[in-house]
């Protein structure tokens, strides 16, 4: 990772963050999906604002929770790729 | 148990209830979620991500530089991010990694003459998006702003500025958005409410975008 880094410094992140470390910020919004985490939310914001990277986040920090009540699974999809064509195809 | 988590720039599924689509006659998603909106980066937040990566760099920032790349891209992460990848091109690679704002300011004054991938940024990403959109309201609001910075422009004299081309109802819709995704920042003073821009380098990339002989129709006299 370090060489990554090395060779792009600061620019290496035109995707969404997937590297726990490299992630910063957002520690209210983690902590309040750990204890509300059945809530539905939605994630609202300008592009390149940390939207999807905030999602990986919160893969992070359920998996990690160490919770004895429940145990999360993440499961994500991509709609920008799916494009689904209608509602049923959207119930698959 | 199962919970969603949805990422979106638009509020729209949440927000319409009547769709378009063939066979589609309400949004089965109607104000079905919480809406949390991603803010840009407090101050301390901005500081602890570039000087945790330039840690990683062996990279070094002087307090003036930090507080400069938070103000110009008003916390944005990827507008600061880049700010320091520039910053660290020009400057760092020639003074051993150490970062100074006597020798930074030069190249943040003429951002977007050194970095086309913000000069895009602005462009593709906020601007065009806010095009697709047909936000009129709101992208004449972020014009009037950006011709009008200081001390801000009170609430009174905006709608009064774009009261001839948008319904009250519809500048009050854009303001609430500009707020909500922070674009924008609304200071409550003793008498009345002013705005601001929150991104002084949107501001810099808009006045860009306007012919000289055009700024004076965006200016409140």
């Amino acid at each position: 990772m370090a060489d990554i880094v090395t060779n792009r410094p600061f620019d290496n992140y035109r995707l969404a963050i997937a590297n726990p470390q490299d992630f910063f910020g957002r520690e209210t919004f983690l902590e309040n999906v750990r204890r509300s985490p059945f809530q539905v939310r939605i994630l609202l914001g300008g592009r390149r604002l940390g939207k999807t990277s905030t999602l990986n986040a919160v893969k992070w920090t359920l998996l990690n929770a160490g919770q004895d009540n429940y145990r999360a699974f993440p499961v994500s999809f991509n709609l920008q790729q799916e494009q689904p064509d209608s509602l049923d195809r959207f119930r698959y | 148990m199962l919970s969603l988590l949805v990422a979106d720039v638009h509020p729209d599924c949440n927000r319409i209830n009547q769709w378009s689509q063939a066979g589609v006659t309400t949004n089965p998603v109607f104000s079905f979620f919480k809406e949390v909106f991603v803010s840009p980066f407090s101050p301390e937040e901005t500081r602890k991500m570039l000087l945790s990566i330039g840690q990683l760099m062996g990279v070094e920032f002087d307090e003036e530089t930090l507080n400069a790349i938070h103000r110009e891209s008003g916390g944005h992460p990827f507008v600061a991010r880049q700010l320091a990848s520039l910053l660290w091109e020009k400057v760092a690679t020639e003074n051993k990694g150490w970062i100074e704002w006597s020798t930074a300011r030069r190249y943040v004054d003429k951002l977007f003459s050194y970095s086309g991938i913000l000069k895009d940024y602005f462009g593709q990403n906020i601007w065009a998006d806010l095009e697709k959109c047909q936000f009129a309201a709101a992208m004449s609001i972020l014009r009037v702003l950006s011709c009008n910075q200081t001390p801000g422009v009170t609430h009174e004299a905006l709608l009064a500025k774009l009261i001839n081309g948008f319904t009250e109802s519809e500048c009050l819709d854009a303001l609430l958005w500009l707020e909500a995704v922070e674009l924008v920042v609304r200071r409550e003073l003793e008498v009345g409410d002013d705005y601001q821009m929150k991104v002084p380098l949107l501001s810099r990339w808009l006045k860009m975008q306007i012919k000289v002989e055009e700024v004076r129709q965006w200016q409140i006299s």
